[in-house]
């Protein structure tokens, strides 16, 4: 016999893993329980991961010069995947200039700044999907 | 890098004065550029500049003290004019000369004219030569021999007071009263000067004891003209820390005033001086005695605006841009009276600083009342710097009118969130001493050990 509490906690894990309908037999016992249709329910590893942001930022002033301009790299786009400490551009100042590196793995989220864009010390430059 | 623009104007500071540049700036039609520190990254006056440059983090050494930096903003934006306002580099020479070098125009005067300033004997040498009253004393540094010093202070008359040649603010100064004190003063103020002015020369002085702070205002031109702008008295202070002044000077002989202030004029032509700039005096029983001269604008710039109707920002960046004086000496003229009241967050009992974040503000008004201020609700005052949230400035027709109105605008005056010295405001502008006129730089000081000794 299932009391009231059995069966909401029967319930819960239908809704969890997306099960419709449940029919249980045993003995005398026939019990069937069925959810109403809709929208299946995510289950737990369809569950979008939760995300953070991180800023890149800029170390120095001056203007943006993004990768792969004239270094030889690979240049970047938003979408990429990239990791702690990978160089992401530099904000010059005539010759010099200085590194942005992305504070954490991630995703590039944010457009990437057009070249030459005026940035201060601690400015955001670009942003970053992280997964904490 | 951008081109150099002569159009363009990098402000080197933060905070109401910041904002009071933005605002000449405006009036002169210039591009206006704020550098500013990430404590001050939301700032409010940052919107209101045409661009704004993080130049480093909170702490000033690192950001508005921090010349390349300062240097990169303006190479980063085009800025061709850089103003310093007051407090941080507005009266280092390095920098000026940094500002040159880089191509670019300090408002202020030359570096050589700052230098001259900055040495207490050299700016008082220089100004007997011009003419201008100083306090008895040699117009150069003590010697080391005791026996010449003892020579030296008997001929002055104790008491005495030994000053850091490069000292300024009311740092390395030390009272002597009697000969017996005098060798163990010259050594200890001797120290204290090595340690915290890089400079350990001293020179001597005749100490007044009951002076007033009196100041004359002067603007001048590249090409050789000079004004004086009339008188301020700054005597109200606690520390050496200026918290009411006035303009005019109250009680004192208008033609005494002209007098001196015909000198400073000329004494400015004499060392080319551009720029504004402020010549500090000790004023006792009639006479003037020359102090200091600040090579900048003051704080307190807003009651000689307030009596003569003049920008003296707006003029004071003019003249940096080459153009000659609008204005001859003859054309300026003084109305009324005019108070300032220098709102700082701190605790009006203590004095102790009070960071935080305004919750509620109710920025007083009405007929003659001028407010210069960079904070609003929801500002936040941080650690890092100045507590001055604010000036709040009266004009009346007479000085008893700018006292009233300054009353009212301190009672209608709210601040939330951060504590405030609008309280002790609100008091001295009611002590019968204060509003006589013609207190000494000592009222204050005495006016709050007496508040001490009521409240024990």
């Amino acid at each position: 016999m299932f009391d009231k509490q059995d069966l909401a906690r029967l319930l819960d894990a239908m809704r969890a893993h997306g099960v419709g309908t449940l029919e249980i037999e045993g003995g005398d016992m026939f019990l069937r329980l069925a959810l109403p249709a809709g929208p299946a329910p995510a289950t737990a590893a369809e569950a979008k991961p939760a995300t953070a942001t991180a800023a890149a930022c800029s170390p120095d002033i001056g203007t943006f010069l993004p990768r792969g301009s004239d270094d030889g790299l690979p240049a970047i786009a938003p979408g990429d995947a990239v990791r702690a400490a990978e160089l992401l551009g530099y904000v010059a100042q005539g010759a010099v200039r200085a590194a942005v590196t992305a504070p954490a793995d991630g995703i590039i989220a944010s457009g990437i700044p057009a070249p030459g864009t005026l940035f201060g010390h601690g400015d955001p430059v670009l942003t970053l999907e992280t997964r904490p | 890098m951008a081109a150099i623009d002569m159009d363009c104007l990098l402000v080197a500071n933060r905070g109401e004065i910041a904002l009071r540049i933005i605002r000449a700036c405006r009036r002169l039609g210039l591009r206006v550029v704020c550098a500013h520190s990430e404590a001050d990254r939301d700032a409010a006056w940052l919107p209101l500049a045409d661009q704004a440059i993080c130049i480093g983090p909170a702490p000033a050494a690192k950001s508005y003290l921090n010349i390349p930096a300062l240097l990169a903003a303006a190479e980063a934006s085009g800025a061709g004019l850089i103003h310093p306002g007051y407090g941080f580099l507005s009266e280092r020479p390095e920098f000026a000369e940094a500002v040159e070098a880089a191509g670019r125009r300090l408002v202020g005067p030359s570096a050589s004219v700052m230098r001259m300033m900055g040495d207490k004997v050299e700016a008082k040498r220089a100004m007997i030569a011009a003419g201008v009253p100083c306090v008895p004393g040699p117009d150069s540094v003590l010697p080391d021999d005791p026996e010449e010093i003892r020579r030296i202070a008997a001929g002055i008359g104790y008491p005495v007071i030994l000053k850091a040649a490069g000292g300024g603010g009311g740092r390395g100064m030390r009272v002597v009263r009697a000969e017996a004190e005098l060798a163990s003063a010259f050594m200890v103020t001797r120290q204290e000067a090595g340690r915290f002015f890089g400079n350990a020369d001293i020179y001597i002085e005749k100490f007044l004891e009951k002076p007033r702070h009196v100041e004359i205002q002067v603007l001048a031109d590249g090409h050789g003209h000079a004004l004086w702008l009339g008188d301020r008295d700054c005597s109200m202070q606690r520390r050496h820390q200026k918290l009411i002044e006035e303009a005019p000077a109250p009680g004192i002989d208008r033609a005494l005033i002209a007098e001196i202030g015909e000198r400073c004029a000329a004494s400015c032509r004499r060392i080319g001086y551009v720029g504004a700039g402020t010549f500090e005096f000790l004023f006792e029983d009639g006479q003037f005695y020359f102090i200091e001269m600040n090579t900048r604008i003051q704080v307190e710039h807003p009651v000689t605006e307030m009596v003569t109707g003049l920008d003296i920002l707006a003029m004071q960046i003019d003249v940096a841009r080459g153009n000659p004086l609008p204005i001859t000496q003859e054309q300026v003229r003084t109305l009324g009276h005019a108070v300032e009241c220098r709102i700082n967050a701190e605790d009006p009992d203590s004095f102790a600083p009070s960071p935080g974040r305004i919750t509620a503000m109710h920025v007083p008004g009405g007929p003659g009342i001028r407010v210069d201020t960079h904070v609003g609700a929801g500002s936040v005052i941080p650690a890092s710097y100045d507590s001055m949230i604010g000036k709040i400035i009266a004009h009346g027709a007479d000085r008893d009118e700018a006292l009233a109105r300054a009353r009212t605008a301190l009672d209608e005056a709210r601040v939330e969130g951060v504590s405030t010295n609008i309280p002790l405001h609100r008091q001295m502008l009611a002590d019968p001493g204060f509003s006589a006129g013609g207190v000494s730089i000592h009222h204050l000081e005495h006016w709050l050990e007496a508040r001490k000794s009521r409240h024990a």
